[in-house]
């Protein structure tokens, strides 16, 4: 979507939730982010993947290829392994996180807040293993009291191949 | 460093997992003399689609041309070596090299050679310059493999009785054949590429502990393959000559019965197609005596391993266990649904890849690669180098399990074990070993 007139006071919601929900999964609170999402809410995630469309002309270098897609369930699955089974031995010792949201744009859409953001998700893990992930999302939110619950959350994340398993999420 | 009397006696040297030298020994013996997998034909289904590809860390371009046929090339510019093609995949009608554009067609004939009077003084051997084709291709069912070698073993006689399990399990020709979905996926690992491809060879025992946490969360049922004693229908660990494995297979017709319960909650359609495809699958396993009915995991020597169920429910995933260094792995992966099977079906079976399998996302994985990771590194300090890896799991038994004549396996071929076993990674190290000394293929 191009320019919108700044609605500033929406930027400034959006922008605190997205801070809000970042939070969430730096401080490993992975039940209440779960609850961030609407009931029907998704979870997409894409990857990068360098297709040659055409043989002249425009070609899309950096498609995107669906590598997790979750709903609000599986996601609650993906919480309760990671903090109440004791066996998800890929978080264990867990690793810590530091999320950078940035590049946060948002504008109504009928009955629905879009916004867009750009992320840098720093894992370190173990001893001196530490990795970055880039990435940007486009979320769909619906307005809930004061705040907002996740209606679909659709994460490109800035890599051809992974630099390793995926155990956080986005 | 690993002598066969080791082997036998199930002991691995830890040194063969990090060590620069057994690697780039590895890169000769092994992935420069065996039969190593490329592509599946609904990857590349149309004249000028591609793929590139690695055969260890050889880079190539795996093509349909003209005519439908299945190319195979290094991916290097004959000229001073730049590579040709540069995306994952894709359609195109020549391979043109970004430097000084030479361009070569989908047969790797060198076609477009820019001044070639001019700067040449119309002097190239052009016909002895085209693309460096892999020596030899061919293919089992929609398979395809590549050799570096030009001579040895067919692929049919390397690949032995697994061809067997191909059929029965894998590759769905009265189903429609395998369709894949999407693109590559693509993770790195730091650990060495052994260690990957013994797991998915033959490794059952680990499954309860490493993935505890997805039989925890109720996706998995302890009641398939762990609890009692082993089942005379399975689960059973196959070593396959001269290094292949497959596991986790099943002669009863169990999963049939679990899997109608959950079609039944997608739907009409998904419940019918469970019943046309067990009618179908019966049909194809009519004559045998056992009848295997699904498998969770296998490899083919060296690196290419194979997922699935063999059920209706779940795909099967076709693995590229590709080396970079002793010490790391790209795992490629492909999801493949059977061709005839009802988008209901086929959009279950994905999120479940995506979800709890193999995929970088999935359960599975994600728990799998900390512990290789973490083994790998133990093999690099002079001190733990000196204790070798323990893979003597009922070596005492091999061939003779306690209860086996009981066991409803006949015909199967391989040397089939209990699902606790290790025999499948003794005779991947075995056949390791020997091509290591210099054993032909």
């Amino acid at each position: 979507m191009g320019d919108h007139i700044a609605d500033w006071a929406l930027q400034r919601e959006v922008e605190r939730f997205l801070y809000l929900e970042s939070r969430l999964l730096d401080q490993r609170l992975f039940h209440e982010w779960v609850q961030l999402f609407a009931e029907d809410g998704e979870y997409l995630l894409y990857v990068r993947e360098k297709v040659q469309r055409h043989a002249r002309g425009a070609e899309q270098a950096a498609e995107v290829q669906l590598t997790f897609h979750d709903d609000k369930h599986f996601l609650g699955l993906r919480a309760k392994r990671l903090l109440d089974t004791q066996l998800a031995h890929a978080e264990k010792p867990p690793s810590v996180t530091r999320r950078l949201i940035t590049n946060v744009e948002a504008w109504t859409e009928g009955d629905v807040v879009r916004a867009r953001s750009n992320f840098a998700a720093y894992q370190a893990r173990l001893d001196i293993d530490d990795f970055t992930f880039f990435g940007g999302r486009e979320d769909t939110l619906r307005r809930q009291g004061d705040s907002f619950r996740m209606v679909r959350r659709v994460t490109v994340l800035d890599q051809f191949v992974l630099s390793r398993s995926l155990t956080i999420l986005f | 460093m690993l002598p066969l009397e080791h082997v036998d006696a199930g002991l691995i040297d830890r040194r063969i997992f990090s060590d620069p030298s057994t690697y780039e020994l590895e890169r000769e013996q092994i992935f420069a003399r065996c039969w190593l997998f490329l592509a599946q034909d609904s990857v590349i289904p149309n004249p000028g689609d591609y793929i590139t590809s690695a055969m260890g860390e050889e880079q190539v371009i795996v093509c349909r041309d003209d005519t439908g046929q299945v190319r195979a090339f290094l991916n290097t510019c004959r000229h001073r070596g730049n590579r040709v093609c540069l995306f994952d995949r894709g359609h195109t009608a020549a391979f043109t090299c970004s430097y000084h554009g030479w361009s070569y067609n989908l047969s790797g004939q060198l076609t477009g050679v820019p001044f070639l009077d001019e700067a040449y003084w119309g002097v190239l051997d052009k016909q002895g310059l085209g693309l460096i084709p892999v020596a030899r291709l061919e293919r089992y069912g929609s398979l395809w493999f590549g050799s570096w070698a030009s001579e040895g073993p067919s692929l049919q006689d390397y690949l032995g009785d697994m061809t067997w399990y191909f059929d029965r399990l894998l590759l769905a020709e009265d189903l429609g054949g395998l369709e894949v979905i999407g693109g590559r996926h693509s993770y790195t690992v730091r650990a060495n590429w052994k260690i990957l491809a013994e797991n998915n060879a033959g490794d059952h025992y680990h499954t309860l502990t490493t993935h505890g946490s997805v039989y925890k969360l109720g996706l998995r049922n302890k009641s398939q393959g762990f609890e009692g004693q082993q089942g005379r229908q399975g689960p059973f660990e196959v070593a396959i000559r001269p290094g292949h494995g497959i596991g986790g297979i099943e002669t009863d017709a169990g999963l049939f019965d679990r899997e109608l319960k959950q079609a039944q909650e997608l739907g009409p359609e998904a419940a019918d197609w469970v019943r046309e495809r067990y009618r179908r699958v019966a049909n194809r396993l009519a004559d045998l005596e056992s009848k295997p009915y699904s498998f969770s995991h296998g490899n083919v020597f060296p690196n290419m391993s194979l997922f699935g169920r063999g059920g209706a429910l779940n795909g099967r995933i076709l693995a590229l266990l590709q080396p970079r260094g002793p010490v790391e792995t790209e795992v490629w992966q492909w999801y493949f649904v059977e061709h005839d099977a009802p988008q209901v079906v086929r959009d279950f079976s994905w999120a479940r890849f995506g979800q709890e399998g193999q995929l970088a996302s999935g359960l599975f994985a994600q728990d799998d690669t900390e512990n290789w990771e973490r083994v790998t590194e133990s093999t690099r300090s002079p001190v733990a180098r000196r204790y070798p890896f323990h893979l003597g799991m009922g070596i005492h038994v091999e061939g003779m399990w306690p209860g086996s004549e009981e066991w409803d396996t006949k015909g199967l071929p391989g040397l089939i074990g209990p699902r606790f076993s290790e025999h499948t990674q003794r005779q991947f190290y075995r056949y390791w070993a020997g091509l290591m000394a210099g054993a032909p293929v």
